[in-house]
């Protein structure tokens, strides 16, 4: 009978302990109280996975992947200095546009991230070694990494599309840009008007006007030439891509 | 109370049944006196479970999308881990090329035709991905394994953790660091003078080291490559080493491949171009192709029939028996248990 009081003793303790570990795990979640907010658009609009799109050639397309690392997330305060958000965070722009950061109270008036990945981090790196969870580990990049060397692909634009020129027929032809390589890294900086954050939950909104990276007027893409690059085999076309990418960021 | 001992009992239940009967240790491959050292990665040592889940891994189907193909669909044991097809049926549309042979493998200072990829390890990860490989993502690939409760035994015996894209692929690469093939007619004639070698092979073997041929300034021994990058002249649309680099210089250059086994892994050229040994020794007769960056060592070699007939008789002396027919290396019997 002592015997079992022992056991009955033991078990409670066992599973408070159970019961005490799992509520740490949430003590110790970091509040986040800065969103970042990057929606896609194409001329204006919120761009949609089933939308069919139209270029400068009339070639109807659909956006089927929009993705990118962004990387060396900075905050900046009016005073000069600068604060990191975040070292890495992979945006899903047909899925998930929005990452939360934590930071300190304070004024700020700029935010600057970079494109992709850089150099010090992209290379000679082994993705398997990063916890699961992270956006540079072989489960969290979902793909974006290069399995015939090493590295991370920057960005990915890709879909189906048309270039026949014929109303309604499917969108059967695929194009695909993944892009990533040391020199196609990019930053991004923005000033805003000076403004408090970190008191309650900010957001910062910027727009990716995907509409540039087809359809930019200055140098709109033909889909029936340039439709495809894994960026080595057509480094210029990568780097192309990258740049209509990127100017495709800015703040509404 | 009662009820709180029962739910004890189950919670201790459940972490028993979470406990494995593996036990591990530490595993030493026997390899050939003149190999270097095998490479080991200090955050892979080689274990016994490591191999044996590595090994189940290797042939399992699961690997694939759609369940029809594992790594051994390609790298057969009797054909020293090559497919005998010009290009393997999974094959780039783009760059459509020859199934490497794995034999020695973990010697290998980077892997892929143009060597872009650094260790065994990080390989691993490309035919799982590739959509005309195993057309699949690691965690779909996880998803599936992890429903074998052997594998999660043998990760958690052997790595301490769950079955996971790190466990996955340290542990298909330790199975291969076992590739280990340096039991041959040659090895045994040259380096332990058995005089196994008749008079035709050893005419060859000559020709082979001579400065006549220099077949052996680039497949250099024990490995029979120097691992370099240079082209044949073989005439296709293949970038080669230029698709890493991006030189122009380097188009058409590919990795030495080893000729250890090489009576087993043809077709030949990364893209199995060339069906026979005879026609790879006719072929480095003539002086290559036409293609662009060809190495200026590659000639016309005016070789006699009698000599490219001996040239091939050697070459078949590079043949390891014992390694293709390794009962260590095969498909294990309770694979679907």
């Amino acid at each position: 009978m002592e015997a079992q009081k022992i056991v009955n003793k033991f078990l409670g303790v066992l599973l408070v302990a159970v019961a005490l570990s799992s509520c740490r795990s949430e003590d110790t979640t970091v509040c986040e109280n800065v969103k970042l907010m990057i929606t896609p658009t194409y001329h204006g609009n919120v761009v949609s996975e089933d939308s069919v799109y139209r270029n400068n050639f009339q070639q109807r397309f659909r956006i089927e992947t929009a993705r990118c690392y962004l990387s060396s997330i900075y905050l900046h305060k009016t005073n000069g200095d600068s604060v990191l958000l975040k070292e890495v965070a992979l945006y899903n722009f047909l899925a998930q546009v929005s990452e939360g950061f934590s930071v300190t109270s304070d004024t700020y008036n700029g935010i600057s991230f970079g494109v992709g990945i850089p150099a010090n981090v992209n290379k000679n790196v082994d993705p398997s070694t990063y916890p699961n969870a992270s956006p540079l580990s072989v489960q969290g990049s979902n793909g974006m990494f290069w399995y015939w060397n090493t590295g991370y692909i920057f960005m990915k634009f890709d879909g189906h599309c048309d270039t026949t020129g014929v109303a309604n027929v499917d969108l059967l032809q695929s194009y695909a840009y993944h892009v990533g390589d040391d020199p196609l890294y990019r930053r991004v900086a923005f000033s805003f008007p000076a403004q408090s954050i970190g008191s309650g939950v900010s957001t910062i909104q910027l727009q990716l006007a995907l509409d540039s990276v087809l359809d930019k007027q200055a140098d709109p893409v033909d889909l029936r030439v340039d439709f495809l690059t894994h960026t080595t085999a057509n480094f210029p076309l990568a780097e192309r891509i990258m740049n209509h990418f990127v100017s495709g960021f800015h703040m509404p | 109370m009662r009820r709180l001992v029962f739910i004890g009992f189950v919670v201790l239940l459940a972490a028993c049944a979470g406990s494995t009967h593996y036990k591990d240790e530490v595993l030493k491959f026997k390899q050939p006196s003149f190999f270097p050292s095998l490479p080991i990665p200090n955050d892979n040592s080689v274990s016994k479970l490591k191999f044996i889940l590595g090994r189940y891994l290797f042939y399992d189907k699961a690997l694939s999308a759609d369940g029809s193909h594992s790594c051994s669909s390609c790298h057969v044991l009797s054909n020293a881990f090559t497919d005998g097809k010009t290009v393997s049926v999974f094959a780039h549309a783009d760059f459509p090329r020859n199934a490497p042979t794995l034999a020695n493998v973990g010697w290998m200072p980077y892997l892929m035709s143009e060597g872009g990829v650094p260790s065994l390890e990080l390989q691993l990860l490309g035919p799982v991905h590739e959509s005309h490989e195993f057309a699949s993502d690691m965690q779909a690939v996880l998803t599936r394994l992890s429903k074998k409760s052997k594998y999660q035994e043998l990760s958690q015996a052997a790595f301490g953790r769950e079955l996971d894209a790190y466990v996955f692929m340290r542990a298909i690469a330790t199975f291969e660091r076992g590739f280990i093939s340096g039991d041959t007619k040659f090895d045994r004639s040259y380096y332990y003078h058995s005089n196994e070698m008749n008079a035709e092979e050893l005419a060859g073997m000559n020709l082979f080291f001579s400065e006549r041929t220099q077949c052996s300034s680039c497949h250099s021994l024990p490995f029979f490559t120097d691992f370099q990058f240079y082209s044949l002249g073989v005439e296709d649309t293949d970038l080669g080493l230029e698709r890493r680099t991006y030189a122009a210089s380097d188009r058409g250059k590919f990795k030495t491949p080893t000729l250890r086994n090489i009576e087993l892994t043809g077709p030949y050229m990364h893209n199995g171009s060339l069906n026979t040994l005879a026609e790879v020794v006719a072929y480095m007769n003539q002086g290559g192709g036409h293609g662009p960056n060809k190495d200026p060592r590659i000639q016309p070699l005016y070789l006699t029939e009698l000599e490219q007939t001996q040239l091939i008789a050697y070459l078949k002396c590079l043949t390891d028996w014992n390694f293709v027919q390794n009962a260590d290396l095969v498909e294990p019997d309770d694979m679907n248990d």
